[in-house]
């Protein structure tokens, strides 16, 4: 996973870089906009990690220009807490996901990993969730190279997860996913599906957790 | 106060508005004392001239079987009181002959003879004349019918009086209109003196400065003094809970610092690497502390910013939270909370800062988390009754003894819960909830821990 | 603009001379040098003052022309508008008011004007600008060693005690002819109590009766007449300067004076000249030569100058100046005149009417 840094904090450029460095990440560091355009044009990134506060052009305005230009790289947005408005902002300007300073380092990483792993999880046959990897063409998935014992509905269901990671997913969006008009279901039947699959899960960095209420959301917690 | 609102003076609009009612008022009573010193002055020189008609039909008598005239000289010594003026006569005989005096005398168009005695104003002899024409029957055996005597004078002397009249008249006018003028102008700056005087009190008088503007005895003006003190005192108030606020928050800043800085220096010290994981955790709690506070600090800062000034918008308070409570779930997913969400009915949408109220509730979320055990439960439930609307956070925390909940709600309140809290979280929801016209209760909860209320007015939603 | 040019030359002309209103044509503007006087006065008294005039004004060529007083009336009312004269004097001050009130005056400007006593002026438009007491006259010779009547009292006494001392020696002027006789006669009636027991006295000493002054003073001196009652006195004081043989009496219970009327016909031609010469009248100057060097007295110094003359009386003499006004014209009445002249000659010539 190749990143870009555009931050105009060189000590929190330095640690950033020093922590993905030791993460095995490689990170390319830029202070300004008007450089970052130049490199982003000649050069290939999986991942722009970007500070909106920067001197000279604002990163909206990257972010902005990116978009404008068809650029589908994934953004995080990194923003001072003030500036409250900003998340909303940063989101309709067409970033992926944004996080407010200060951050923990190990939430940035998470959130990047997130990112790429949505970007990625189009074109390769492999969904990889910490020590979780999940084959699109195999229907099969293994924890910590173990394969697990599942069903098919159990498989289907944890697909659905993993391709909606962090979203709340209500038991129609499953049960819709799941079973076809003419099978008969009972949300009993969901949760039985689950209670086994958080049992084949245990000991992997997936978590699904449930709101009553609300739904299902499922989370890496790496 | 829009500028395009010329200023003015207060007391020249006064004073030209007096001068202008004065003006007319001089104007009217002008014509009156025009019209009055005309009636006087014919009324005056009418009676002359009557009286001097009646003493020369006196002098009419039958002589020799004809009328004749004894022109009296007395009438003549009355006429010359005016003494600037001609006079033109003539006396008539039964047939109208003229028995003497000025022959083509002007006679008024229509002859009356039913009264005595009319007057008239006529031109005689390139001069403007005032004419009095007398009837009077005779009947003498010899003669009988009736004689005329046609007695005219200039104007001089009428005008001389009506002009006199007119003169002292417009003296004592605009004598009177001078004082009136002045004492006005007095009158106006006796009144406009307080206003100025408190100008010059305020200007010698800070506002900041403890002691009220005294108390004056004009009660015209004490409603402003005192708007003015009550003013002042809610600044004052004010700028103390600033004051209180600054100092607290300072307060609590500098001792995670100090803090902070106490681990670093003692492990930067330590000879034992054994010992840096621990220093090191120790320095992480604290740092987190003082971002939390920053973040609540702001958070605050923020809210109140927005309370005072932004315009508010339609806001889903369902979709707000659902977000809200998807946000937390997935930052506390590796925790032992069940989160759960409820709603029983469709919410109108609201009249409300969504970014405040998020702020608010996301703080009331993670008081629950941070304080609450480790297995917890969280629950965003939202009610609406006939009044409000609620969004009601319950947790199965250790909740706030209900002697305390008053005084949680205060700023840099901290209780004495062991945990580590920046004292404002529930002070940011008040100012929300209240910003709102709502308000904001601490109740106990189902789940059995704190039950935070939050109660929006259910005016301000659409229906 | 030549003829532009022309008419402004004229305006201005006519602006100097201060006739814009009142000139009727414009042959006014070329003959500005010159002023008409119709005067009842006699050209003798008057001369000085014309002459003093002239030297003051060389440019201006006066026209002077005598009447008695009522033909002076009857000339100006017949006179058409365009013929009218530019000052008319008289001492008939009755004639003259009425003349004023019929409209044939205009004022007279200037401050002098303003100066005058109130009697003397009468809407600025008649002015008096002479102060001519009426005296008796006696002669000398005849009144030697006998008391000399002081007042109009002592002298109707006198005439009735002493009947024969008198008879047909007393002269006064013919109310019917004289325009200032009338005028006396009927101020004498207005302002004394005793005038008619007086015309008895003088209609018992079968008053002759005369139309000039001169003829009147003539035969005083002479000794045809002993006694003049009622006559001008500025005449009168002139004779008696040249001829010791009559005295002057001012009377002291009340002496009428008669103030020569002089005013500016409204139709004058010469209104500048006209105003230039009324003012000079009352000026300083003018009041100055007529005190001076004419015949007639003068308004403002010669009061003194009389009272001082009569030094054998000591008495202050009570003057009864006739103000100008309407009043006057009360005797030029027609019917009132008819019957004044008829009580008149009943008082004054029944008795003898066989003359």
């Amino acid at each position: 996973m190749r990143m870009l840094l555009i931050e105009d904090n060189e000590s929190l450029a330095d640690s950033i870089r020093v922590y993905f460095r030791n993460l095995g990440h490689p990170i390319d560091w830029i202070g300004s906009v008007e450089k970052a355009e130049a490199s982003l044009s000649f050069d290939y990134f999986d991942l722009l990690i970007l500070d909106i506060n920067l001197p000279g052009k604002s990163g909206f305005q990257l972010l902005q220009s990116l978009r404008s230009k068809g650029n589908r790289i994934p953004v995080l947005v990194l923003t001072a807490r003030t500036e409250v408005d900003d998340r909303v902002s940063a989101l309709d300007f067409g970033a992926d996901d944004y996080l407010a300073k200060p951050f923990d380092f190990r939430e940035l990483a998470a959130r990047c990993r997130a990112l790429y792993r949505r970007e990625r999880g189009g074109a390769s046959n492999e969904i990889q969730c910490g020590n979780l990897v999940y084959d699109l063409a195999a229907h099969s998935a293994k924890v910590n190279n173990v394969t697990l014992d599942l069903r098919p509905r159990e498989l289907q269901l944890l697909e659905l997860f993993l391709k909606n990671l962090d979203r709340v997913l209500t038991k129609d969006d499953i049960s819709n996913r799941l079973y076809s008009y003419d099978e008969a279901y009972t949300p009993n039947a969901i949760e039985q599906t689950l209670t086994r699959l958080r049992k084949q899960l245990d000991g992997s960095t997936l978590i699904i957790k449930t709101i009553r209420g609300l739904g299902y959301l499922a989370h890496v917690d790496d | 106060m829009s500028m395009t609102e010329k200023s003015y003076s207060i007391r020249s609009r006064m004073l030209g508005r007096s001068a202008l009612l004065l003006l007319s008022i001089f104007l009217i009573l002008s014509l009156g004392v025009w019209h009055y010193a005309r009636q006087s002055a014919n009324y005056s020189y009418d009676r002359l001239l009557n009286s001097a008609s009646l003493s020369i039909m006196e002098g009419l008598h039958v002589y020799d079987k004809q009328v004749d005239l004894d022109l009296p000289y007395a009438a003549f010594e009355m006429m010359q009181l005016a003494d600037e003026d001609k006079v033109f006569y003539q006396a008539l005989g039964t047939q109208g002959e003229l028995i003497t005096g000025y022959p083509d005398m002007p006679l008024p168009n229509e002859l009356n003879e039913d009264s005595a005695i009319a007057f008239y104003n006529a031109h005689y002899l390139s001069e403007e004349v005032r004419v009095v024409i007398r009837h009077k029957r005779l009947s003498e055996p010899v003669v009988s019918g009736w004689v005329t005597v046609v007695l005219a004078q200039t104007l001089r002397a009428r005008h001389k009086m009506m002009n006199e009249i007119l003169y002292r008249s417009f003296a004592v006018l605009f004598g009177i209109m001078a004082c009136v003028m002045i004492v006005l102008w007095v009158a106006i700056n006796r009144a406009l003196e307080p206003l100025s005087s408190i100008s010059k009190s305020l200007a010698s008088h800070s506002l900041l400065s403890a002691e009220p503007i005294r108390p004056t005895p004009i009660q015209e003006v004490s409603p402003l003094v005192s708007a003015i003190n009550d003013y002042q005192a809610q600044l004052l108030s004010n700028l103390a809970v600033m004051k209180r606020f600054i100092a607290d928050a300072s307060h609590q800043i500098r001792t995670a610092q100090s803090a902070t800085q106490a681990q670093l220096d003692i492990a930067s010290q330590s000879e034992n690497l054994a010992d840096l994981p621990e220093h090191l955790s120790k320095i992480r709690q604290e740092h987190e502390r003082l971002t939390r506070l920053t973040n609540q600090l702001l958070t605050h800062a923020m809210v109140v910013h927005r309370g005072d000034t932004v315009v508010t918008e339609q806001m889903d308070i369902e979709d707000v939270m659902k977000k809200l409570l998807t946000e937390c779930v997935r930052d506390n997913a590796h925790r032992m909370i069940d989160f759960s969400y409820q709603c029983e009915q469709q919410l109108p949408l609201f009249m409300g800062d969504s970014i405040s109220l998020r702020e608010a509730v996301r703080n009331l979320l993670d008081n629950a988390i941070y304080y609450g055990p480790e297995e917890n439960q969280i629950e965003i439930c939202l009610q609406m009754d006939a009044s409000c609307i609620d969004i009601i956070i319950d947790d199965a925390g250790s909740g706030i003894p209900i002697e305390w909940r008053e005084k949680a709600l205060e700023r840099f309140q901290r209780l004495e819960n062991g945990l580590n809290g920046s004292g404002l979280g529930l002070s940011i929801v008040t100012s929300v909830a209240e910003a709102h016209g709502g308000k904001f209760f601490l109740e106990d909860s189902p789940l059995g821990g704190l039950r935070a209320r939050i109660c929006l007015p259910k005016e301000r939603t659409l229906c | 603009m030549l003829k532009r040019m022309s008419f402004l030359l004229i305006s201005l002309i006519m602006i100097a001379s201060k006739v814009i209103a009142e000139t009727p044509t414009l042959p006014t503007v070329w003959e500005a040098d010159r002023l008409t006087i119709y005067s009842a006065t006699d050209l003798k008294a008057i001369f000085p003052v014309l002459e003093a005039f002239k030297t003051q004004n060389p440019n201006i060529k006066l026209e002077y022309r005598e009447f008695n007083t009522q033909e002076l009336d009857r000339a100006i009312r017949a006179k058409p508008l365009e013929d009218q004269p530019d000052v008319v004097i008289s001492s008939a001050m009755d004639l003259q008011v009425r003349l004023v009130n019929d409209g044939y005056a205009q004022p007279v400007l200037g401050e002098a004007v303003i100066g005058l006593p109130s009697w003397a002026n009468w809407r600025n438009e008649v002015i008096g600008f002479t102060y001519e007491p009426i005296v008796f006259v006696y002669n000398k010779l005849a009144f030697q060693g006998k008391a000399v009547p002081l007042t109009h009292e002592s002298l109707a006494s006198t005439m009735r005690i002493e009947d024969s001392f008198f008879a047909h020696k007393v002269g006064s002027y013919d109310a019917r002819r004289s325009g200032i006789g009338y005028l006396v006669a009927t101020q004498d009636e207005v302002t004394s109590s005793i005038s008619g027991r007086l015309q008895e006295s003088l209609g018992r000493a079968r008053t002759k009766v005369y139309g000039q002054t001169a003829s009147l003073l003539d035969d005083i001196a002479t000794g045809e007449l002993i006694f003049g009652y009622n006559l001008l006195g500025s005449y009168s004081f002139a004779r008696e300067k040249r001829d010791n043989r009559i005295g002057v009496v001012i009377p002291q219970d009340y002496a009428l004076v008669v103030s020569r009327a002089a005013f500016i016909s409204k139709q004058a031609k010469h209104v500048s000249n006209a105003q230039r010469f009324v003012n000079f009248l009352i000026s300083k100057e003018g009041q100055g030569v007529i005190a001076k060097k004419s015949e007639l007295v003068a308004l403002f110094p010669d009061i003194d100058d009389l009272v001082s003359q009569q030094d054998t009386q000591d008495q202050t003499i009570n003057f009864h100046p006739i103000p100008l006004g309407p009043a006057l014209m009360v005797y030029l009445d027609d019917s009132k005149r008819r019957r004044f002249i008829k009580a008149w000659e009943n008082a004054l010539l029944s008795i003898n009417e066989d003359q």
